[in-house]
Parts: structure tokens; C-alpha cells; sequence
């Protein structure tokens, strides 16, 4: 994949692109390990994500 | 056009509040963990890891020597409920910005993980009951340009003095009426219900007192937060959010952070999904407005004694607040997000942006743009029937005109221009380009991946639309993933994208480290720092712009644009 860079107005950060290595194969990996965590004990993580009023 | 306004030279900042996830049924030694006591972990863990310095008691928070602060969120004083707010310090340049907001999410993670129990931080911005909270976009804007309106603005400004009688004689003017016409008992009484109704009906859920209580504050100072609204809006800083506004609403087709609703339609901005005003009227937890001017009223309320930050409305740079945006996880949005707003707002106050495409009804076309991920809705506009994607494009060529006006503009005005551009041409022609890149994409597929797993064939006519997964039946799982795309840290889904190279990222990782420690270059962050650093353990408190030694008097801290 073709690097993209930014170039910096100042010296602060580094601002160099990183692509994604091996997108395909590697996303869909990563995708499918996603899938399948999100079947186990959803109702647990979603009762637990409740929050208060924040506005 | 005035070219004395040069591309990205304002101040800004990020409010993000994060929601604490973990098991409130669980005891130990007889006790269960509360929000607070977790809030008092995470905040042991980055004082060990940085320099920190106490804000005013007044507040629950914490200052670090990276510039940053976070909070205990909580809706009334004495709540063990809240949530964690973490706000980035002042910036002038949106990537030293991108870059302390990445820091800050890394140190929460690792905090979360630290943690003795199983906690999780969650970067979003509406909970699975459909509670609302999350981001809040701080950008420096001219609150004036000329003596009448600086006037204006002293006169209203000295209102600080008189305060209490001010707010006394327009309540009761307010209020008068209808004393004159019941009992009193029976008007508090009617007030109370009133107020109890209002809270159901906006939270779906049974208000306690105190919540109760709060809210009857919010609707006896309405007259008060009515008036420095319609202030607002005749002065300089609402011309420029009008301006503004279409860019604001369209802006959700590349920056939404998506999510699913509870009827299980897919929809692209969290905070949009949730707004019923762009301009806020009266202060209360009802109205959840696109422009938020709260700082402004808690500034005309305030005690004089009070040690907490001062945001004078005599200055001339003024703070416009937005609310409309989202926590995102994607550095490359919130960067550009960042980078765009201040670039329109550059050019709108540079005068090259005069005829915007006005929304006639803006909340209404709020509404269509963040419900259809096909991208393909019109909103009626005085240019015409125009989609957001069309919209962005219109501030993107304006905003083009003007940063090419100069001779030598900055670098990453240009890149924010090129990006941009990108992100619009990739949204109208190949969509799946931006997984990993755009966040309400990436959760897109990381769901599509799930009713994948659980065999279940997306409709056809429903793929790319707001009903992808409606008929999907097991909503928790779906809701999972829409909940731990945010989770902070190694677990979240998003930060496994990116450790495995599957998400972009802009920043590098010396970049980020270098953010956890030091402070952005602009002047009064850098003395804050400096503060904290030679000073800490004898720091009574501090704020964004004043510190307190122990035995000594409080000290200002210099103003970056003074």
C-alpha cells in the first residue's frame, strides 16, 4: 500500500501514516476474533455499560 | 475577503466523557465498587505515571503535567454515579491535539487494566438505554468586531456583580404571574411534578430527588439562561455558528462514531441521533442542543470568590462550544474533525463564506443525514435539495479557496484539504475503503462480521441502508459491539483493528509517548505544566489558567492569545 505522510507545521509529533500491513487477510482475521468475542456473555457487558446521565 | 486571519491559528480543545464499565453486583469484603471508587483508582494510577496536580474542591478532578485534566462527572454533588471526563488542554495545532487525546486514551487504557477489578472505559457517547453523554468540541471564535458589540459584552459581563439580584428580579418577574394566581405550596407542589414528568419523559427512567430537585433549578433559572441565549445569539459568536451549522450537520457522513438504536436500525452519529435543538434556550438537562453555551451561564452565576477558571465574556476571543460531535476512536477523525471545524470557522471569519446552503430546518435535517448510511438523502437547503455528502463539499471548496488565498499556507492546512477530500470522494464511490479509517464504517463491518458469524444473510434491498440488521434478533450482541468498539485499551475492538494493523493510525507511537509527558506548545499549558512539575505536592489547586500554592496567593497564568 502507498505511504501517505503529513508533513509537520511544527516539531512536535510524528506524523507518519502507518498502513494497515496485509489489510485483507489480516482484517478479516481479526474481524472473525471480534465476531466471536461479541457472542460470548453479551448480555453481562451490555448490563454493565449502563451510564448515568452525562450532559 | 480578510487575509489577516491565517489557516489553523486558533485555540481548542476536547471535553470526552468516558462511561466506566464493570460488575455493580459485585462485593468484596461485604462492600460494591462504585463509579467514584473507580474514578479514585484511575486517577492513583496516572498520578503515579505523571506529575498531577488537585483542581478545586468545588470539583472533583485532576491536572497532569501533559497538559491534561480529567473529572468525576457526576449530576449532583454527593453522587457515587458518574462518569470520567477527560478534557485535552488548550492546542493551537490540531495534530500536538490528536496527539495528547491518543496519549490520554492509552494511559486510560493501561489505568483500566490496572485496575482491581474488571473495569472497562468506554469512549462513546450514548449508553445501551440510550443515555446520553460524550464529546464536547471547544474552539476560540471572535466574540466581537466592533465597540457597539464590545459594549454589549461588558455590560452583560458586569451582570457577575449583581448576580443574585439580577437572577432574583428576573425569576420573580418570571415567576410573578403565576404566584398572583395560586397558592404558593400548590405552585412548588405543581413545579415539582412538573419537573418529575419532564425528567421520565426525557431519561425513561424513574428520576430520584435529588435529580428532580436539580432539574426545578434549571427551570426556575430559565429566565436568566433565556436571556444570555438570546444574547448569544444576536452577538458576532451566533453569526458564526450559523455559519457554521450546515458544515456541523452534514459533518456526521465521515466523523459519526455509528451505532444501532433500539429498534435495531443502523444510524451514523451518536450525539446526532439525541440532539432536539441546535440552540439552547433554558439550562437543562432536557435540551440537548448542536451549539451549548452552559459555560457561559455558569459564568453569569457564579460566586466571585469562587477559584475556578474565568471565561470573561469581555475577552475578545470568545469559547463556542459544540455539541453535536463524537467520541472517536480513529485518530485520522479526530484530527480532521478537529482541523475542518477550524478551518471553516477560519474562513467563515475571514469573510470567505457567505452564502451557505441554510437549512430550513436544520434538526429535522440533522436527523435524515445521520439516519440513511447510504448516504443518499436530500435535505432542503437555500442552495437547493442538496445530500450531506454535497454540503461537506461545498465548505471543503470554499475552504479551499481561502487557504489558497495565501502565498504560503501551512502545511497541514493542506493536508486537512487533501484528506478531506479523500474522505468525500471514498464515501460517494468505494465505501469499504474506509474500515479501519472511518469509525461508523468500521462498525458497520465489525457487525456485519458478527450476524455473519451467527449465519444470518443480510437482506438485499437492506445492505448499505439504516435497516441492515432490524431484523437481526439477537440485539445484545449486536449492542456488544457497538459498546467495546469504544472500550479503551487492549480489548477494545477498535484497538485491536489498529494492533493489528487492520486501522490506520496518524500519529506514531514516539509521538504519543511524547504526548503523555509533555504539554502542547501553547503558552498558558506550558506554565500550567511548569507548575505542576516544580510544584506538585505544593499546589493547593489549579486550574486551566490559575494556580494555588499552599499559603500563598492564587497566581494567573498568562493568556495565550493576550
Amino acid at each position: 500500500m502507498k505511504q501517505q505522510t503529513l508533513k509537520q507545521t511544527k516539531t512536535t509529533n510524528s506524523v507518519v501514516t502507518k498502513p494497515a500491513v496485509d489489510p485483507a487477510k489480516k482484517r478479516d482475521e481479526i474481524l472473525d476474533s471480534v465476531a466471536e468475542d461479541c457472542l460470548i456473555q453479551s448480555e453481562s457487558y451490555v448490563e454493565q455499560s449502563k451510564a448515568p446521565e452525562g450532559e | 475577503m480578510e487575509n489577516n486571519i491565517r489557516p489553523l491559528d486558533r485555540s481548542f480543545g476536547l471535553e470526552t466523557e468516558c462511561a466506566i464499565r464493570f460488575d455493580r453486583t459485585e462485593t468484596r469484603s461485604g462492600k460494591r465498587a462504585s463509579c467514584l471508587d473507580i474514578y479514585v483508582e484511575i486517577c492513583q494510577y496516572l498520578a503515579e505515571n505523571s506529575a498531577a496536580a488537585p483542581a478545586p474542591k468545588s470539583k472533583l478532578g485532576c491536572f497532569f503535567a501533559n497538559g491534561s485534566a480529567i473529572w468525576f462527572e457526576r449530576i449532583l454533588p454527593g453522587r457515587t454515579e458518574g462518569l470520567i471526563e477527560v478534557c485535552t488542554p488548550e492546542c493551537r495545532d490540531p495534530m500536538e491535539l490528536a496527539a495528547n487525546h491518543a496519549a490520554m486514551d492509552r494511559l486510560l487504557g493501561e489505568a483500566a487494566s490496572q485496575c482491581s477489578r474488571n473495569v472497562g472505559l468506554l469512549k462513546n457517547c450514548i449508553d445501551p438505554r440510550g443515555v446520553v453523554y460524550g464529546a464536547q468540541e471547544n474552539y476560540e471564535v471572535i466574540g466581537y468586531d466592533n465597540e457597539e458589540a464590545r459594549q454589549w459584552h461588558e455590560g452583560i459581563d458586569r451582570l457577575k456583580t449583581v448576580t443574585s439580584v439580577s437572577m432574583a428580579m428576573l425569576t420573580t418577574a418570571f415567576f410573578i404571574p403565576v404566584l398572583l394566581t395560586f397558592n404558593f405550596p400548590i405552585f412548588m407542589a405543581g413545579l415539582f411534578a412538573t419537573s418529575y414528568l419532564l425528567l421520565c419523559a426525557a431519561t425513561r427512567r424513574i428520576p430520584g430527588v435529588g435529580d428532580v430537585f436539580y432539574q426545578l433549578i434549571g427551570l426556575i433559572l430559565c429566565p436568566k439562561s433565556f436571556f444570555v441565549s438570546r444574547f448569544c445569539h444576536k452577538m458576532k459568536i451566533g453569526r458564526t455558528y450559523e455559519k457554521l451549522k450546515p458544515f456541523l450537520i452534514s459533518r456526521g457522513v465521515w466523523s459519526g462514531a455509528g451505532g444501532i438504536d433500539r429498534s435495531g436500525r443502523f444510524f451514523l452519529g451518536q450525539k446526532a441521533k439525541s440532539r432536539n435543538t441546535d440552540w439552547l434556550t433554558v439550562s437543562c438537562t432536557l435540551q440537548k442542543p448542536i451549539f451549548c453555551f452552559n459555560y457561559l451561564f455558569k459564568e453569569l452565576c457564579r460566586n466571585l470568590e469562587s477559584p475556578v477558571e474565568r471565561t470573561s465574556l469581555r475577552n475578545r476571543r470568545q469559547r463556542l462550544s459544540l455539541s453535536v460531535g463524537d467520541s472517536n476512536m480513529s485518530q485520522e477523525v479526530n484530527w480532521l474533525k478537529v482541523a475542518t471545524t477550524c478551518l471553516v470557522l477560519d474562513a467563515i471569519e475571514a469573510g470567505a463564506i457567505r452564502e451557505i446552503p441554510q437549512m430550513e430546518k436544520p434538526l429535522r435535517a440533522l436527523k435524515k443525514i445521520n439516519e440513511d448510511p447510504s448516504l443518499q438523502s436530500s435535505v432542503a437547503t437555500s442552495r437547493g435539495q442538496m445530500t450531506g455528502i454535497e454540503i461537506q463539499q461545498y465548505y471543503l471548496n470554499a475552504c479551499r479557496q481561502y487557504v489558497e488565498s495565501f502565498e504560503d499556507p501551512p502545511q497541514q492546512a493542506l493536508d486537512v484539504l487533501k484528506r478531506w477530500n479523500e474522505f468525500l470522494t471514498k464515501l460517494k464511490t468505494d465505501q469499504n475503503s474506509l474500515v479501519g479509517r472511518v469509525d461508523w464504517i468500521t462498525k458497520r463491518q465489525i457487525m456485519r462480521s458478527v450476524v455473519e458469524k451467527c449465519d444470518y444473510q443480510i437482506p438485499v434491498e437492506a445492505l448499505n441502508t439504516g435497516d441492515e440488521f432490524a431484523r437481526f434478533e439477537s440485539r445484545t450482541v449486536l449492542q456488544k459491539a457497538d459498546l467495546k468498539f469504544h472500550e479503551l485499551g487492549s480489548e477494545g475492538y477498535h484497538q485491536q483493528l489498529v494492533d493489528g494493523g487492520a486501522a490506520e493510525t496518524l500519529l506514531d507511537d514516539d509521538g504519543i509517548d511524547r504526548a503523555t509527558r509533555m504539554p502542547p506548545t501553547v503558552k498558558t499549558a506550558a506554565q500550567r505544566c511548569r507548575y505542576i512539575r516544580e510544584f506538585g505536592p505544593e499546589i493547593e489547586w489549579i486550574t486551566w489558567d490559575e494556580v494555588k500554592l499552599v499559603n500563598r496567593d492564587s497566581i494567573s497564568l498568562q493568556h495565550a492569545d493576550e
